[in-house]
């Protein structure tokens, strides 16, 4: 078990670096680039930063108490790799290219370390906002006149359009759902069977 | 919880100005709109590559002198938007001679492989070019091909079928041949009028 543990973090390195070294398969098209690369340099982040919870957790009280400072920071790393103008430059810019692998996995990383400290009805905004970002992203992508990334072909747009209006509609039957089943918010009140048992319960003398 | 709200509110300012700034203050999402507007904000040099034109002869944009060109990026086998950059040019020489304008229109093959001289006459045959005002050309040297696009911005992309997917739009460059605008290729208002600023 321990060995596992030691090995998963130079592993989960080693995915990032792969990553980076593949990047010209994970880039060819739109799709695999916005859908596979991005969430995966993410997740890697992400499954690093589980193994340093207990680490940061005294800092994170500090600085990110309710998991407000690292999901502003996630949020905006995100959004700025949302923008086309983004992937298009990181393409044609190394600079920007080396800035996507380096931030997206603190993104991963930070909404790791904060998920915890996060309230539980901000983790339910969180979830609303991300299917409405997917839903709006795959409208813009599946509905824009022209391509938004001059790197990539308009069939790409499209289909990566409707790959992200699916995922959002999947995510939010399943967050819909999940809001409906579990503990109640609230007790059944005593069945009253008789108008004494009404007085009592009502506090009439 | 003070160093929380401190530590959110820097990170919300930093992230807030990297994004204004990677939108150009929110004003372009897209890498097309954003060279549209750095050229308008600041009017952008262009290198003055030499060019083969129709019948072989050289030319280069600063041939051009004391004048306007409108510069647009074709293929001639193109079966869609080539053909409109092409009906557009055909608006604009119809314009340019009765207001004055001292304008010239210049197409210019990515695809100089296949776009020969014969290959470029067809298409000027073909949208009724007018040789005192419109010329076609390619680059001579691939690796001057791809210092003209640069410096353009514009992005050319093999399509999987034999052509080509590129972004299509209508580039003004001044008499002093620096690129002082992008425009739509229906934005014949625009053009015009970037034309009469020119000719001033």
């Amino acid at each position: 078990m321990s060995e596992g543990r030691s090995l998963r973090e130079p592993l989960l390195l080693l995915a990032i670096v792969s990553i980076a070294l593949m990047r010209k398969v994970f880039e060819q098209n739109l799709v695999s680039h916005m859908l596979l690369e991005l969430p995966l340099l993410s997740v890697c982040g992400s499954v690093l930063a589980r193994r340093f919870v207990h680490v940061f957790d005294r800092l994170g009280q500090t600085v990110d108490a309710g998991g407000a400072t690292g999901v502003a920071l996630a949020l905006l790393i995100f959004a700025f790799w949302m923008l086309p103008r983004s992937i298009d430059q990181s393409l044609s810019s190394p600079l920007l290219e080396l800035g996507k692998f380096v931030t997206l996995p603190i993104a991963g990383a930070v909404l790791t370390l904060s998920w915890y400290r996060i309230p539980r009805v901000a983790i339910g905004i969180l979830k609303c906002n991300l299917v409405s970002m997917l839903l709006v992203m795959s409208w813009i992508y599946t509905v824009s006149p022209s391509r938004l990334c001059n790197s990539y072909l308009r069939g790409d747009q499209d289909l990566l359009g409707e790959i992200v209006g699916i995922l959002g509609i999947a995510l939010g039957v399943v967050f819909g759902t999940s809001v409906f089943i579990g503990s109640t918010g609230a007790e059944l009140p005593p069945k009253i069977s008789s108008k004494r048992e009404w007085d009592t319960a009502n506090d009439n003398p | 919880m003070n160093r929380t709200i401190l530590a959110t509110c820097a990170v919300l300012s930093l992230g807030s100005a990297v994004l204004w700034e990677a939108t150009n203050g929110l004003r372009a999402f897209t890498t097309e709109t954003a060279r549209r507007l750095e050229v308008l904000d600041s009017p952008k040099h262009i290198p003055d590559v030499e060019l083969v034109d129709r019948t072989g002869r050289s030319i280069r944009l600063s041939d051009y002198v004391g004048e306007a060109v409108i510069v647009e990026f074709i293929y001639t086998r193109c079966p869609t938007i080539c053909s409109s950059l092409g009906d557009s040019f055909n608006r604009m020489q119809r314009n340019i001679k009765p207001r004055g304008y001292k304008a010239r229109l210049l197409s210019i093959s990515f695809d100089p492989a296949h776009d020969t001289e014969d290959q470029l006459s067809e298409y000027a045959r073909l949208h009724d070019a007018d040789a005192a005002i419109w010329n076609l050309a390619r680059p001579r040297l691939a690796l001057e091909l791809k210092s003209v696009l640069d410096a353009y911005g514009v992005v050319v992309l093999p399509d999987g079928a034999g052509g080509f997917i590129h972004n299509a739009a209508l580039h003004v460059v001044g008499p002093n041949g620096s690129l002082t605008g992008i425009y739509d290729l229906d934005d014949d208002h625009a053009v015009l009028q970037a034309l009469a600023r020119a000719s001033r």
